[in-house]
């Protein structure tokens, strides 16, 4: 009897992290992220108008609790705090920042035997915070199927709604493909990349990253810019990344992760009000993370 | 005598020819309804299709949760066109070194009395990127040992060479010491025998993992209880005398080394097997894999329906967390229909 399981065991999950896990399973587990990134000055402008330039700081908070409830379902709370920071010049139509706080509350359900489920809503806050208001409560969704083709490729197919943001739907597909025992094509958003497990701890990556989210922006917002159809208008931010990076394993629990690159293209569109400023100018940035599983 | 065939000529006999093939059709369809039957009460196949099975579905789908952190258990389920005899032969004479979407280098059978001899044939391992880095891996001992989950003692015997190769003949004669006393240390004390290691930072003792994976899956431990008993599973060395190999297989970004132990014994009109895998210098911890088999027919032809369920502990596994470790399991399904695909390509099959 030769069966073979080491290498089918080691391939699949081995990948993926590494260490001995002492004592029993729990049904609970708790997962964080905390990241800060810098991106240096770029031009705003609407058509030829320019705004001048200004600087952005993103920084994220994220907690996330499961608790496996069943043999197949997972039920997912957390909460999550999001920060853009931008330096703009008084009269551009950005804001000083874009926040959400929100919390994460959902399930992944495993439908059949290769067929995983999740849906995830995340009710709270999403805007300038001038000042916190009940019409800053927005509630976006997603739902995603993640579709197990074989050990070394998955499928992934879904949407998120947000009722506020233009289009109100976004479709999405990707897929994640190990061509060779160390190099991964992540084909997936927000952050498609390339992976090369250089080892068990070290992983470089090459990639882009896209951010986006509507917010709503405080009722004098267009007033103090002369632009007053833009007062209390939904704004929705996009910005697009391109990145060559370093994660580092440092224990088993804990991950750093290190990257830099450009953000070619940034967009604050209030669509409603039929308003969009765009910055082109590639600015170079730097990202450094951490992620925690317990 | 009159011929046997003489009963079936003429009219007058057709109501026996039709009361035989009513009794073919009969015997067929019960022991079809007695070996699914058996299948859906002890498997997770509650709905466990015959039909879809003997056309070469092969179902696979997460044991029972397991209390153990590393620990995951896999089931599987399928039909060899092959009376049992030969189903079970098949599986005991394959090899997975033969099938390279598997990713098994070398698997080599060891002697009832293992010695270094048995484990020469590591010089001739492939030379591709995961066997490097198990080279280099090695040659950095002392380095950080627990990787190669060795003990302390053993990286002890490490004695670096200035030899070049794609295996040099020093890293060969460290892993065939390591092997060779672990292989004895298996056969003459069973699990209880076997040194524990470290492991990320831990000392995990392989015995006790084996034992406590087996029990927590309480409809294995009912199945196979005497099978259990037979082998080192249960207690000592088990009356059965084992079938010993070393592998060599691409690991995480790394090969690795294990051994294992295969046993088998009919029980009634079926056959069940276990496969022990009781060290393995990479992710994996230890291993069980036990096999049912029970005669079926198909089509007037003796067939053989097979469970399996894969028992795994892995230091990785213990790692995952959340949806991670469910769409692990989802994965290495994947893999163990792969697996049992190659198994029944090699199959002596009547199809």
């Amino acid at each position: 009897m030769r069966l073979q399981f080491l290498g089918i065991v080691t391939l699949v999950i081995g990948s993926l992290t590494n260490g001995l896990a002492a004592g029993d399973l729990s049904s609970w587990s708790l997962e964080a992220t905390a990241d800060g990134s810098y991106v240096a000055p770029s031009e705003i402008k609407k058509g030829h108008e320019s705004f001048g330039s200004f600087n952005e700081w993103d920084s994220t908070l994220n907690v996330v609790a499961s608790n496996q409830i069943s043999q197949n379902t997972l039920l997912r709370f957390g909460m999550n705090w999001q920060r853009f920071s931008f330096t703009p010049d008084p009269q551009a139509p950005v804001p000083g920042s874009l926040q959400s706080l929100n919390l994460e509350v959902g399930a992944d359900y495993q439908l059949t035997p290769t067929l995983l489920l999740r849906v995830e809503a995340q009710p709270g806050f999403y805007s300038d915070f001038r000042e916190l208001r009940q019409k800053d409560i927005n509630i976006p969704f997603v739902v995603g199927a993640t579709y197990f083709v074989s050990k070394d490729f998955l499928c992934v197919l879904g949407f998120s709604v947000d009722l506020n943001r233009r289009p109100r739907v976004y479709p999405a597909a990707g897929a994640r493909w190990r061509i060779s025992p160390k190099v991964v094509i992540n084909a997936i958003l927000p952050d498609p990349q390339i992976e090369y497990e250089l080892n068990r701890d070290v992983m470089l990556h090459v990639g882009a990253s896209l951010k986006n989210g509507s917010y709503r922006v405080n009722d004098d917002f267009g007033t103090n810019r002369g632009i007053p159809k833009l007062n209390n208008s939904i704004l929705d931010y996009t910005e697009i990344r391109a990145a060559a990076g370093v994660s580092w394993k440092v224990s088993r629990a804990v991950s750093v992760d290190l990257e830099s690159g450009c953000v070619p293209y940034r967009k604050f569109d209030f669509s409603r009000a039929d308003y969009k400023v765009t910055a082109f100018d590639v600015a170079p940035f730097a990202e450094l993370s951490f992620s925690a599983k317990f | 005598m009159r011929p046997v065939c003489d009963y079936f000529k003429g009219a007058e006999h057709r109501g026996l020819i039709r009361t035989l093939f009513a009794l073919l059709l009969f015997s067929a369809g019960s022991a079809y309804g007695d070996a699914v039957s058996d299948l859906r009460g002890v498997s997770v196949f509650k709905d466990a299709d015959l039909n879809r099975l003997a056309n070469g579905e092969i179902l696979a789908q997460r044991g029972p949760q397991l209390g153990l952190s590393r620990g995951i258990a896999i089931e599987s389920a399928f039909v060899i066109h092959a009376p049992v005899p030969q189903a079970a032969a098949g599986l005991e004479q394959f090899n997975p070194a033969r099938h390279s979407e598997l990713r098994t280098y070398l698997q080599v059978d060891i002697g009832s009395s293992p010695s270094p001899n048995d484990f020469q044939k590591l010089s001739s391992a492939p030379n591709n990127s995961s066997v490097k880095a198990f080279v280099s891996a090695t040659e950095s001992l002392p380095g950080d040992s627990s990787k190669l989950q060795l003990s302390k003692q053993e990286v002890r015997l490490y004695q670096p060479s200035a030899d070049k190769a794609n295996v040099p003949p020093s890293v060969v004669a460290f892993w065939s010491q390591v092997l060779t006393q672990r292989a004895k240390e298996f056969l003459s004390s069973g699990l209880s025998g076997l040194a524990p290691y470290e492991t990320g930072g831990s000392s995990l003792k392989p015995g006790e993992e084996l034992s406590r994976l087996v029990r927590e899956d309480g409809k294995v431990h009912s199945q196979f209880s005497g099978l259990i008993e037979s082998t080192p599973l249960g207690a000592g060395h088990g009356s059965l005398s084992p079938s010993l190999y070393w592998t060599l297989f691409e690991g995480d970004n790394e090969a690795a080394v294990a051994l294992g132990a295969s046993y088998g014994k009919n029980v009634g009109d079926g056959w069940q097997g276990v496969d022990v895998q009781y060290y393995a210098s990479g992710d994996l911890n230890v291993g069980a894999v036990f096999y049912q088999m029970w005669p079926i027919a198909i089509n007037g032809s003796q067939a053989t329906l097979v469970w399996r369920t894969d028992l795994i502990s892995s230091s990785s596994i213990g790692d995952l967390r959340g949806v991670e470790r469910m769409g692990s399991g989802s994965a290495l399904l994947r893999e163990i229909q792969k697996n049992v695909r190659a198994l029944l390509k090699d199959m002596p099959t009547r199809r």
